[in-house]
């Protein structure tokens, strides 16, 4: 065309590489660290004792390595590529580029450091500290300045629907991490969340349901829409679909966050939007799917010949099966049986493994070549990853599935005498450890595939001649044509404006957030007096941040549901004001273990102390870690006056008194449980951080107020604090 | 491609890649519409108008269920005079205590964490009513744990049997005595 003038773009293509190369090796990490884990569970000396090696700590550090190292990184390790060509520019700045890039892998360093230390918010894929937290936050505003910068100095009117995902990838994972990580630091490595309780929780979930949504869903929408075509070379198969189907799942996708809280003591009106949301989202999720997998339609035999199609045709499907299940699980009745049990993580590992691990690997084995000049060194290598990395996750799938069903109907099972058919929790765990076993098996496969796409590389990088930092290309840019000859589209209109774009991007998202967030901030105000409670006393709370830091929440929920099986099992359903000064929420997501909202009192303090140092001593079949280190290390009482003085700023009425005398009233009541193990015949010191955990433990589910006493008891100083005494009542 | 796909084809382009304009499938659409139209009704009856019952109400609604068919069974017990012989019922006390109280008044009722049950010291009394009591409460400050939600009422009074039936065995180790002689 006479009036498209050319240009030349080089195309900063080392960034990618990097990228790539940071994917391929935190890649390695996650599936590591999830192995372990996975036989964890199947056979627990697996920890071979070491504390930083524990269940509760490696577990988040499997997810974190998994979503932010492995997916983080293979997402902007594409969008840097994608964006560059899409928009015919290259990045707003290098060196924006490699701030972004060094930034985020001392990020995973640091998380892959603080973690296994103990150093945990328990806040599910949110438990790195407030530190980090800052420098994600700052980060990622880089990215989005040198993303924005990009696209503000196009040269390409109109942005692709690639495009559009990655704004809303851009805007709305600020929001979250921002939001979900308000906290008051309390020392160097601790804070805590400004929300409590409900409010935690529905923030979290918030937050946690839109991580999944926005890290690991919107920006691989971005790649499909980009690879898949470039892949096939076929045209997508419906921009109108792009569009429903984007606005949609971007609005909608914000709401669905309380489907991780049915029958809980979250609001009902908040969980039914939750679960109405969520069905909603079931067709906007399949447009995606339904563009990726059409765009193929005459070109289905790349699916036997070509492995990157392959890949990225098996990463939509799980893309769709996820998908489709995801609402499935959103129903009440069926959360009530899938919920805390294994088949949510089955779910996520079809999502993760399936989906975003498969489309990663597509996507590298698309880049590799273009980046080296060099074809993949073995194509049947490719295959075999792909063959091992699919059973692998199949294997993965089916018998978490197997594993949670069983869970579920066992802990559900209510005989006609109205009694629970397996009371014992533990028997529910022995049932499952076989199929702990083929989980393992599975990750193995999976990890054996990618064991052979890293060979596979490495041979196609040693034997590539050098690589090109910059590619230089001639880009041919349209001149703007004038409006008479051709109408334009209110949403064509919309793609040649930025700007009101983003705008519109981020109001979506907002007002799903907003509606349902809002009304919940103000919600223990409204807690009757007859249903307050007592805050933690200094030392429950002392033990509360034990339990917070060696990630208890990965195996034990405390939130028993407003359903019968839960309430004959555990006690009365958890209600809203229980968990009101809790800093943060730890009602889990998981029961590995039972719950234990109302394990206070349950037991006595030397079962506590003999189970935490070795839990077969009590339970014989039980797979819960040890915690033998609990009774060496010790609680630094001292820092409790400071703990204790943010949590007031907090909200939790402590007196000044209690504050200014923290640590006297930790330590006279870790006396009082010092004597009454030591009557049993167990000498410790009142230091231990075992002391300060059984505190806690025998506090949960009862700091009730019993109506005749009157909030203001809490007014009263330590010593003469009638609560005090009551709550030490060990004597 | 077909000639009628050309047709869709739009004049798009980016990097290569073009689209096409297809129609949205419409078994998606129903779907889509089906979803929002249930979310809806869903929505109006459980919140809007709040037909529907909420949480609380059918967790009370179910429990009651529960109690009754608790009572109900529990009458049929008793109703049908017992079927088991005594030895029978210790014998399935002997099960459920090695099950859920072991771990606390030991293997042979020697007592660790709990009281020794073997000798003749009684916290709680000696007696049939008072034992059944301390198994079917608990005693919540001291760390025994109430039954009463768990066990089936003839399991309790099996497993008090079997206490029963360790009591005078004397075993050797067995925890200090505690409580009141009961002769
Ligand atoms: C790997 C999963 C796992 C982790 C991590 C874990 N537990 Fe457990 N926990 C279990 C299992 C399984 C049981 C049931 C068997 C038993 O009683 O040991 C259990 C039981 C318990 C019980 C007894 C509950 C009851 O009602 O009988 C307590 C109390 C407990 N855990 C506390 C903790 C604390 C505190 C932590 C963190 C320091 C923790 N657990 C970490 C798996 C875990
Ligand atoms: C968590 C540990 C634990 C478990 C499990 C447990 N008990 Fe106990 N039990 C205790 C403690 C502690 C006491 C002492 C209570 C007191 O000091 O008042 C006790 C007291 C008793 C007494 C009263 C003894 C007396 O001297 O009056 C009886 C009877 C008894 N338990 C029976 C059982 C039976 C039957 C089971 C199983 C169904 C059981 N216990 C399970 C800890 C336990």
């Amino acid at each position: 065309m006479s009036d498209n003038q050319t240009v030349q773009v080089r195309y900063d293509n080392k960034i990618v590489v990097y990228f790539m190369m940071a994917t391929l090796i935190w890649a390695g990490a996650a599936f590591l660290f999830g192995l372990l884990a996975a036989i964890q569970l199947a056979w627990w000396p697996a920890n071979m004792n070491l504390e930083w090696f524990t269940f509760g700590r490696l577990r988040p550090l499997h997810t974190n390595a998994a979503i932010f190292a492995f997916a983080g990184n293979a997402v902007f390790a594409g969008v840097y590529h994608s964006t560059q060509r899409l928009l015919k520019t290259r990045m707003l700045s290098d060196k924006l580029s490699w701030i972004h890039f060094w930034g985020w892998q001392s990020i995973i360093v640091a998380a892959a450091v603080t973690l296994p230390l103990g150093f945990s918010q328990s806040k599910e894929y949110a438990e790195l500290e407030w530190p980090i937290d800052i420098a994600i936050a700052v980060v990622w505003i880089i990215f989005g300045i040198n993303f924005f910068g990009a696209l503000y100095r196009r040269r390409e009117k109109h942005i692709y629907v690639a495009i559009w995902f990655y704004i809303a990838t851009i805007l709305t994972v600020a929001l979250l991490h921002v939001v979900n990580s308000l906290e008051v630091p309390v020392s160097f490595l601790q804070s805590y969340p400004v929300f409590a309780g409900v409010q935690d929780a529905l923030v979290q979930w918030w937050y946690g349901h839109n991580a999944v949504a926005f890290f690991l869903t919107t920006p691989f929408l971005g790649l499909m829409y980009y690879y898949i075509p470039k892949a096939v070379n076929k045209p997508i198969y419906s921009y109108r679909l792009s569009i429903i189907h984007f606005w949609s799942l971007v609005f909608i996708y914000i709401w669905a966050g309380p489907h991780h809280l049915l029958y809980t003591a979250l609001p009902d009106w908040a969980q039914t939007l939750g679960m109405v949301f969520s069905l909603m989202l079931w067709a906007p999720s399949w447009g995606g799917m339904i563009n990726g997998l059409l765009t193929l339609r005459g070109s289905w035999h790349l699916l036997r010949t070509d492995p990157i199609v392959k890949f990225l045709v098996t990463a939509v499907t799980f893309y769709g099966m996820a998908t489709f299940e995801g609402p499935l699980l959103s129903i009440k009745s069926v959360s009530l049986l899938a919920h805390y049990s294994d088949w949510v993580i089955g779910h996520v590992h079809a999502g993760a493994l399936g989906w975003n691990g498969f489309l990663s690997f597509g996507m590298m084995y698309y880049l590799i070549p273009k980046m080296w000049g060099r074809e993949m060194h073995s194509k049947s290598m490719m295959n075999y990853h792909f063959w091992l990395g699919l059973s692998g996750i199949l294997i993965y799938y089916i018998s978490m599935l197997a594993s949670g069903i069983t869970q579920g109907l066992m802990w559900k099972a209510v005989d006609g005498t109205g009694y629970l058919v397996y009371p014992d929790f533990v028997e529910t765990v022995v049932k499952v450890v076989p199929l702990y076993w083929v989980r393992a098996f599975g990750g193995l496969l999976y990890i054996a595939g990618y064991v052979v796409a890293v060979v596979n590389i490495v041979k196609t990088i040693c034997g590539a001649e050098k690589l090109v930092n910059d590619e230089v290309v001639t880009v041919a840019v349209k001149a703007e044509k004038p409006a008479a000859d051709h109408e334009e589209g209110a949403h064509r209109k919309l793609e040649g404006m930025v700007g009101t774009f983003s705008v519109l991007t981020f109001i979506a998202v907002l007002i799903g957030s907003v509606i349902e967030i809002w009304p919940t901030l103000s919600i223990h105000k409204y807690v009757p007096q007859s249903q307050a409670i007592h805050p933690y006393t200094a030392l429950e709370q002392a033990g509360r941040d034990i339990y917070v830091s060696e990630g208890c929440y990965t195996c034990h929920s405390q939130m028993i549901r407003k359903h019968p099986s839960d309430v004959l099992r555990f006690g009365d359903a958890s209600t809203i004001s229980e968990s009101m000064y809790d800093h943060p929420f730890q009602w889990g997501s998981k029961r590995t273990g039972p719950d234990l909202a109302r394990i206070g009192k349950k037991y006595p303090n030397l079962w506590h102390f003999r189970h935490m140092d070795d839990p077969r001593s009590m339970v014989e079949k039980s797979i819960m870690p040890r915690y033998s280190w609990l009774l060496e290390k010790k609680v630094d009482y001292y820092s409790l006056r400071k703990k204790l003085s943010v949590l007031r700023m907090l909200g939790v009425p402590y007196t000044d008194n209690q504050v200014a005398e923290a640590d006297r009233w930790a330590e006279a009541q870790a006396d009082q449980i010092v004597a009454d193990l030591k009557n049993e015949g167990v000498e410790i010191k009142r230091d231990r951080q075992i002391i300060a955990l059984i505190a806690y433990l025998q506090s949960l589910g009862q700091k009730n107020l019993t109506n005749s006493e009157a909030l203001s008891n809490i007014e009263l100083a330590p010593g003469a604090n009638s609560s005090t005494d009551k709550e030490g009542g060990e004597e | 491609m077909t000639n009628d796909e050309n047709d869709k084809l739009l004049d798009h382009e980016y990097d290569g890649i073009q689209e096409l304009d297809n129609n949205l499938p419409l078994w998606w659409l129903w779907t889509f519409f089906g979803a929002i139209i249930f979310g809806f009704i869903y929505w109006i009856h459980f919140s809007l108008t709040g037909d529907g019952p909420s949480l609380d109400e059918e967790l009370t609604r179910d429990m009651a269920k529960i109690e009754q068919q608790r009572k109900q069974s529990s009458q049929a017990a008793s109703g049908g005079a017992s079927s088991i012989s005594p030895d029978q019922l210790v014998a399935m006390g002997e099960k459920i205590y090695k099950a859920n109280c072991a771990s606390c008044h030991k293997e042979d009722g020697g007592g660790s964490i709990g009281p020794n049950l073997t000798d003749a010291y009684w916290i709680h009394g000696a007696d049939v009513g008072a034992i059944k009591q301390v198994v079917m409460e608990g005693v919540l400050d001291k760390g025994m744990p109430p039954w009463k939600a768990i066990l089936r009422p003839q399991e309790v009074e099996s497993v008090v049997s079997y206490v029963i039936s360790l009591n005078g065995d004397n075993v050797k180790d067995g925890k200090a005595p505690q409580g009141e002689k009961v002769e």
